[in-house]
C-alpha cells in the first residue's frame, strides 16, 4: 500500500514536471509567433494610401527636425524666471506650506516660429492641480509664423504651477 | 416734452426688460447638473499628462512628449484596464497632441514623430483593441490637432495643411475635418476653412486647440479661436452650428457631448494678479438655445467628457467628479426630437 502510494506520488511529480515543461514551451512558441516581447504588428500608410515599410521611408533629414534643437529651443525661449512661493491657494498647501513655483512674467512681444499651443497639467498636491495653456516648439507641427508669448496677467497659471503661454502670429 | 419723457421711460423699460430676459437666459437652472459621486484616480497628473473621458473610459496619456508615450485606460471605478507603451519603429521622439479611445477599445493618436538623424513627420495612428496591431498614417503636410473615434468606429480628425514658408498664404479652400477608417483609408473631408471665416493675413488656423467629441449618434467639433461648435451625423452631414459662450484665449475650455444630444462646455478662468479664478459649465440641450450657465463652486475645473448621461469632470485632477444630467435636459432634448 505504501509502495503504491510512493509510486503514485512519483508519477504525479513527473506528470507535473512534464506538464510545466510543455506549458512553458507552448507559451514561448505562442509568444514568438504572435507577439514577441509585446511588440505590435505595424502597418505604415502614406497620405495617399500607399503602403510604406517605415513611417520615415523616403524622408530626408531636415536640420530643423533635430530633437536636440527642439529641446533646446523649448528650454531657452520660455524664460520666465521661476521663484519659490509659499502662497499656494489650496487649503492643504497653505496648511503644510507646500513650496510652489510661480513664474515672474512680464508682457512680451510675440516671438519665435513653429510654436504650437498645448494644454498641460500640473499637480502640486493638496487638491491643487489643473490644466493651463502652454506652448512647445515643433517644426513639423507648427507654422513658420507661429510665435509665442507669456500672458503677464496670467502668470501663475493654475495653482501657480507655471506661466500661461499663448501662441500668436508674428508675420 | 411729456412725449419725450414718455419715450425715454419706454426706452428705459425696454432696456430693463431686455437685460432681465438676457440674464434669465444665462441663469442656471440649479437642477440640471447634480453631484453624483466621485472616483479617485490612482496616479498624479504631472506635466506631460493629459486625460479625457472617451469611449466609456478615462483615457490618460503620460510622457506625451517622449520616446514612448504611455496610454492608460481606467474604468468608471478607477481600475486600470489597459496600459500601452506607444512606440514607432525608428522614432526617437514622439509628440502626442491628440488621442481618443473608442468604444471597442481602440486607441487613436495624432502627433509628430522624429528619428535621431533628423527625419520627421506628422502622423495619425490606430491601435487595435488588443494592442497587437498598429496602423500609422503619414499625414504630412496635414497637421493633426484633434481626434475622436465615432460610434461607428470611424476616425475623425481636425487639422490643417501646414505652410512651408511664412510667405505662403493660407489656403482657405482646404477642408479642416477628415474621416478615416482603421486601415488608413480617407473616407471623406468636410468644413472648408472659408466656410467659417473670411481670409486674414495674420491668423491661427481654427483647429488650434480645437476638440472633437463623439456620442452615440453624433460627432461634435469645437474651435475655441472661432468660438464655434459644429455637430455632425455619423455619415458626415452637418447638423448644427452653434456660437459658443464668450471666453478668452487663455481660458481652459473643455467639452462633453452626451448621448441624449446635450452639449456641455466648461470654461475655467485661471488665477493671476488681479484675476479671480472661476469655473463655469455651459449647457446646451439638443437644439435648444441659448446656453445655460452653471457657475461652479470650485475655483478650477474641467470636463473630461460625457459618460452616457453623466458628466465626468474634475476640479483637481486627483479624482473624477460625476455630475448627473437631470431629466430636464433629457426632456428638452426629447421634445426637440
Amino acid at each position: 500500500m505504501q509502495l503504491g502510494s510512493r509510486k503514485e506520488l512519483a508519477v504525479l511529480v513527473l506528470y507535473v514536471i512534464f506538464a510545466c515543461a510543455v506549458g512553458t514551451t507552448a507559451l514561448i512558441f505562442h509568444k514568438a509567433d504572435t507577439l514577441p516581447f509585446g511588440t505590435p504588428r505595424f502597418i505604415f500608410v502614406s497620405a495617399s494610401g500607399q503602403v510604406l515599410h517605415s513611417l520615415f521611408e523616403g524622408l530626408e533629414a531636415n536640420p530643423l527636425y533635430s530633437i536636440e534643437l527642439m529641446t533646446a529651443v523649448n528650454r531657452n525661449t520660455k524664460n520666465c524666471d521661476p521663484v519659490p512661493s509659499v502662497t499656494a491657494p489650496g487649503f492643504f498647501s497653505r496648511l503644510f506650506d507646500v513650496p510652489t513655483v510661480q513664474a515672474q512674467c512680464v508682457a512680451a512681444e510675440c516671438a519665435g516660429s513653429y510654436w504650437i499651443q498645448i494644454i498641460d497639467s500640473c499637480d502640486i498636491g493638496g487638491g491643487c492641480g489643473g490644466w493651463y495653456s502652454n506652448s512647445d516648439v515643433d517644426y513639423a507641427q507648427g507654422d513658420p509664423c507661429s510665435g509665442t508669448a507669456p500672458t503677464a496677467d496670467h502668470c501663475g497659471g493654475t495653482c501657480e504651477c507655471g506661466a500661461v503661454w499663448v501662441v500668436c502670429m508674428q508675420c | 416734452m411729456r412725449g419725450l419723457i414718455l419715450f425715454l421711460y419706454s426706452l428705459l423699460g425696454v432696456s430693463l426688460l431686455t437685460s432681465v430676459s438676457a440674464s434669465l437666459a444665462q441663469t442656471a437652472s440649479s437642477d440640471l447638473l447634480t453631484p453624483a459621486g466621485s472616483t479617485t484616480v490612482p496616479f498624479r497628473f504631472g506635466s506631460g499628462t493629459l486625460g479625457i473621458w472617451s469611449g466609456g473610459a478615462l483615457a490618460v496619456v503620460q510622457d506625451r512628449f517622449s520616446r514612448a508615450p504611455t496610454f492608460r485606460i481606467f474604468d468608471r471605478t478607477g481600475r486600470e484596464i489597459s496600459r500601452h507603451l506607444f512606440t514607432i519603429p525608428e522614432a526617437a521622439h514622439i509628440n502626442s497632441y491628440a488621442f481618443a479611445h473608442g468604444w471597442d477599445g481602440t486607441l487613436v493618436v495624432g502627433g509628430t514623430a522624429f528619428t535621431s538623424d533628423g527625419r520627421g513627420t506628422n502622423f495619425l495612428a490606430w491601435v487595435s483593441p488588443d494592442r497587437s496591431e498598429q496602423t500609422i498614417i503619414r499625414t504630412s503636410p496635414f497637421v493633426v490637432s484633434a481626434v475622436t473615434v465615432a460610434a461607428d468606429g470611424t476616425i475623425w480628425v481636425a487639422g490643417h495643411r501646414k505652410r512651408i514658408s511664412a510667405a505662403e498664404p493660407w489656403d482657405y479652400t482646404q477642408p479642416l475635418l477628415r474621416r478615416y477608417d482603421r486601415t488608413g483609408k480617407l473616407l471623406g473631408t468636410s468644413v472648408p476653412w472659408s466656410s467659417l471665416e473670411a481670409p486674414a493675413a495674420r491668423t491661427l488656423p481654427p483647429d488650434n486647440l480645437s476638440q472633437l467629441v463623439s456620442s452615440a449618434d453624433r460627432v461634435g467639433w469645437y474651435s475655441p479661436r472661432l468660438r464655434t461648435y459644429l455637430e455632425f451625423s455619423l455619415d458626415g452631414t452637418l447638423l448644427r452650428t452653434v456660437k459658443g459662450p464668450q471666453h478668452d484665449q487663455k481660458d481652459i475650455v473643455s467639452l462633453g457631448l452626451c448621448d441624449d444630444g446635450s452639449l456641455f462646455l466648461s470654461i475655467a478662468v485661471l488665477a493671476g494678479p488681479g484675476k479671480v479664478p472661476s469655473w463655469s459649465i455651459y449647457a446646451l440641450p439638443r437644439e435648444h438655445e441659448p446656453w445655460e450657465v452653471h457657475p461652479q463652486e470650485a475655483p478650477w475645473g474641467a470636463i473630461y467628457g460625457c459618460d452616457g448621461s453623466r458628466l465626468a469632470t474634475t476640479t483637481d485632477l486627483s479624482r473624477i467628479s460625476w455630475l448627473a444630467v437631470s431629466p430636464k435636459a433629457a426632456t428638452a432634448s426629447a421634445r426637440a426630437q
